[in-house]
């Protein structure tokens, strides 16, 4: 809180953070409000693995939802302006409502997934919670580019069969725009730390120039988000702060920051370590960035075992999202819906593979999964 | 600080060249993504696998390996046929793709439906157990294949299936592809079949009998083979038609491409090989002999019209019976011209079934259909009608004889039906 109130660029960007949330209430009003609601369909019931009864959180209508996200975008209007307005301590306390208020919204469907929301909360932790706020916030945004990048070191994205729409370049063009992006966010993202200005703002101006064409291949949610998370970067030297984000001797007395970039960049490591790809893979990578890195192809068996009556089905729905699309949380959360009864001896079976692999891989089988419990199936990526 | 960075962008740089030295066979003249160049492979999942090692065909789609179409009873001539069983409810006629042909072995007969079911009677005609397949709504068009232990089958929806035949307990399944129409063949131990991909495209895949592991895929086809793979008879090489309208011959040990022999029309049904000859039709209105070795033609002769049915080959290997378009043929292997035809009564639309010669000791008969809804017994060396069965629906599939049963999957009310002599 000291530092925000000592810091003006830190309270514009509060008022930044303050309007994701604006943008967020737009953005699920616009395409999401189905996903929060009760109701039969076997799809709805996506749950996070961490709130596997998130049906009984769900609100009755949609009506309810939007009245829900009204309130939440006029809290967000409100603490944009109170930062804004320099009442700190009142926009400190909007800033945390609407966090909490974000976290519950996006609780009760995991369809509600997003990279950008991920990046998002974890701004939000530091902006709130952390010290030296100027110093973590650019760094966790460079790991952020960083992470992205080293999950872009493959033919799905070089390729850009991973692109959700083709992007209007020509061929050659677009293929070393592709790799040039992980130069960018590999390489290039050290810049944004240099004790040189110029430095940065080169680097800075090709990560606004890059998410403003990636506009029209993902939408405007993601980089509107991001151009708002990026906000620092261009608020503290407008406001004549001294940039503290720099790879220099002070930075390895910040212990904290040290640690949280450290703890950040370890969560964007877990996914490698738990699956053998973090683009087919649910539950690994819930703490990690969830790119548009790979479009993936799966197949999907339900397996009923009975006394000389076998019998094969594959009732699942597919998410309508790229990146969840053979996500197998998608999968594990319509189980407990197909079963009837948890007699039943099923077997589920899934295999995916990315588009440019030669080899479909198994990345499940779940032995008798009618007779396990939401939490159980959420959680058996990794169990 | 600065060799550090300068290490770390030294590797990225390693990593990206990796990356694209990886992407650039996968892109197109555009640069961008194109196809995979070869099928993708499915994964398998796997149960009770079968113990024995060794496994050889006990009930092949059209007889054996080589499709001949013809089998053998110990009985010395023709005897009339009646009906022994009906099992209703098969068939609901949902695609209009030629229908599993039944499969039968000692421990008794199994039949697949476009339902979706697969099912194993005893010779007592009693169930012993049922499979059911829910992924497709077009169930099964493939016929099974038995060995000693297990039944193989691909179903609509590209899943290929390894079942316990004295069960009905699965051993293994593996996802091929958007479509297996084609039926399997069984070669030491190594299951062939034709599978068909979205786009449209296909390839023929060799697979472990015994645990579903890949061995290899052929090269894309470029459009879909509902024809089943034949084996020629040196064991060397296997043939498969396809809607390119070519029929190709593949290496059995590599699935390399060795020749292609292209007709003006799709290739539907399996080609017959005996000796160094292959026999097949095509949609464009011929028959075809083609040297198997070498791909050339030897001799085509014209069909009443666009047909796809297999042909049948008498024992000693001179007559070759095939449905036409709406007529039966008697062809003389020698050269291609006709023995005898006869019209296939009330018929507007292409035949779809293909017959079966049954060789009696001192007689040949071929089953074919030879009007709507009736089935014939004709004489192979003059056509003549010796029994003519009426039916209340239409078949598609072959006809199958065992032990003086001749089994005959229908497309309607009949079901399944099996006659005795």
């Amino acid at each position: 809180m000291k530092e925000i109130l000592q810091s003006r660029a830190l309270q514009i960007y509060g008022a930044l953070l303050a309007a994701t949330h604006v943008l967020s209430a737009y953005f699920w009003m616009d395409r999401s409000l189905d996903l929060v609601v009760k109701a039969g369909e076997v799809s709805s019931a996506l749950c996070w693995p961490w709130a596997p009864f998130c049906q009984t959180l769900r609100f009755s209508s949609e009506a309810q939802a939007a009245g829900y996200l009204e309130i939440y975008a006029l809290l967000g209007v409100i603490t944009a302006v109170l930062f804004v307005a320099g009442k700190v301590r009142w926009a400190y306390a909007g800033l945390l409502g609407l966090l909490g208020l974000k976290i519950f919204f996006t609780s009760l469907s995991y369809g509600l997934m997003g990279n950008y929301h991920y990046m998002s909360f974890i701004i939000h932790g530091a902006f709130l919670f952390a010290p030296y706020k100027k110093t973590l916030i650019p760094l966790c945004l460079g790991i952020f580019y960083w992470g992205a990048g080293v999950l872009k070191l493959n033919p799905e994205w070089l390729s850009g069969v991973a692109l959700i729409h083709p992007t209007f370049l020509p061929g050659p063009l677009e293929h070393i725009s592709l790799s040039y992006a992980v130069l960018l966010e590999c390489i290039f993202v050290v810049g944004l730390f240099s004790s040189k200005a110029w430095i940065r703002h080169v680097v800075l101006i090709q990560f606004v120039l890059f998410h403003a064409f990636s506009w029209h291949i993902v939408g405007y949610f993601y980089p509107l988000t991001m151009l708002l998370l990026l906000g620092l970067f261009v608020l503290i030297p407008l406001c004549k702060e001294p940039w503290e984000a720099e790879w220099n001797p002070f930075i390895l007395k910040q212990k904290s920051t040290l640690v949280l970039g450290g703890l950040l960049i370890f969560l964007q490591l877990i996914p490698y370590l738990w699956a053998t790809d973090p683009a087919a893979s649910g539950t690994p990578r819930l703490v990690s960035l969830n790119m548009l890195d790979a479009r993936m192809e799966c197949e999907t068996l339900l397996i009923r075992h009975q006394n000389r009556a076998n019998e094969v089905y594959d009732p699942f729905i597919k998410a309508p999202s790229t990146r969840t699309q053979c996500d197998p949380i998608v999968f594990l959360s319509q189980i407990p819906a197909i079963c009837k009864d948890s007699s039943e001896n099923m077997d589920f079976w899934l295999q995916s593979r990315r588009t440019t692999d030669q080899k479909m891989q198994t990345r499940l089988v779940i032995k008798d999964v009618c007779k396990k419990n939401p939490a159980e199936l959420l959680w058996a990526e990794v169990l | 600080m600065k060799m550090v960075l300068a290490l770390y962008s030294l590797l990225i740089a390693v990593l990206l060249v990796r990356a694209e030295v990886k992407t650039w066979p996968l892109l197109g003249p555009d640069w961008r993504f194109a196809k995979l160049a070869k099928p993708a492979q499915g994964a398998t999942v796997t149960y009770d696998l079968s113990p024995r090692t060794d496994r050889s065909a006990q009930s092949t789609y059209r007889s054996d390996a080589q499709r001949s179409g013809r089998t053998e009873s110990s009985l010395p001539r023709f005897k009339d046929l009646s009906l022994l069983w009906k099992i209703p409810n098969l068939n609901n006629g949902i695609h209009r793709a030629s229908k599993s042909s039944p499969a039968v072995d000692p421990e008794g007969f199994y039949i697949a439906d476009d339902t979706g079911f697969v099912r194993a009677y005893n010779w007592q005609g009693e169930l012993r157990w049922q499979f059911y397949s829910g992924v497709s709504s077009r169930g099964f068009h493939s016929t099974p294949l038995t060995d000693q232990d297990s039944l193989y089958i691909g179903d609509y929806a590209g899943f290929l299936y390894s079942l316990n035949k004295s069960s009905g307990q699965i051993r293994w399944i593996t996802k091929t592809g958007v479509t297996v129409g084609s039926s399997p063949l069984l070669h030491a131990g190594v299951l062939y079949v034709g599978v068909e991909l979205a786009d449209p495209d296909g390839y023929l895949l060799a697979i472990e009998a015994r645990s579903g592991r890949w061995i290899w895929t052929s090269p894309l086809l470029g459009n879909h083979p509902h024809s089943s793979p034949s084996l020629s008879q040196d064991g060397q090489l296997l043939l498969m038609g396809s809607n390119t309208g070519a029929m190709a011959a593949y290496d059995l040990h590599t699935g390399k491409n060795l020749w292609s022999f292209a007709t003006n029309d799709d290739i539907k049904c399996s080609a017959l090989i005996n000796k160094d000859r292959a026999y097949f039709t095509s949609w464009d209105g011929f028959l075809y002999a083609v040297d198997n070795h070498t791909g050339k033609m030897i001799w085509k002769t014209v069909l009443d019209g666009s047909a796809m049915s297999c042909p049948s080959l008498n024992k000693s290997g001179d007559i070759l019976i095939i449905t036409g378009f709406a007529k039966n043929f008697a062809i003389r292997t020698a050269n291609g011209t006709p023995l005898w035809d006869s019209a296939i009564v009330g018929r507007d639309l292409r035949a779809q079934a293909s017959p079966l010669i049954i060789s009696y000791s001192s007689q040949e008969v071929a089953i074919t259909l030879c009007e709507n809804r009736s089935l014939c017994v004709q004489d192979v060396q003059s056509g003549t009608v010796l029994q003519k069965v009426k039916m209340q629906s239409d078949f598609s599939g072959s006809p199958v004889y065992w032990d003086g049963k001749l089994l005959l999957s229908t497309s309607g009310e009949d079901g399944l039906l099996v006659l005795s002599q």
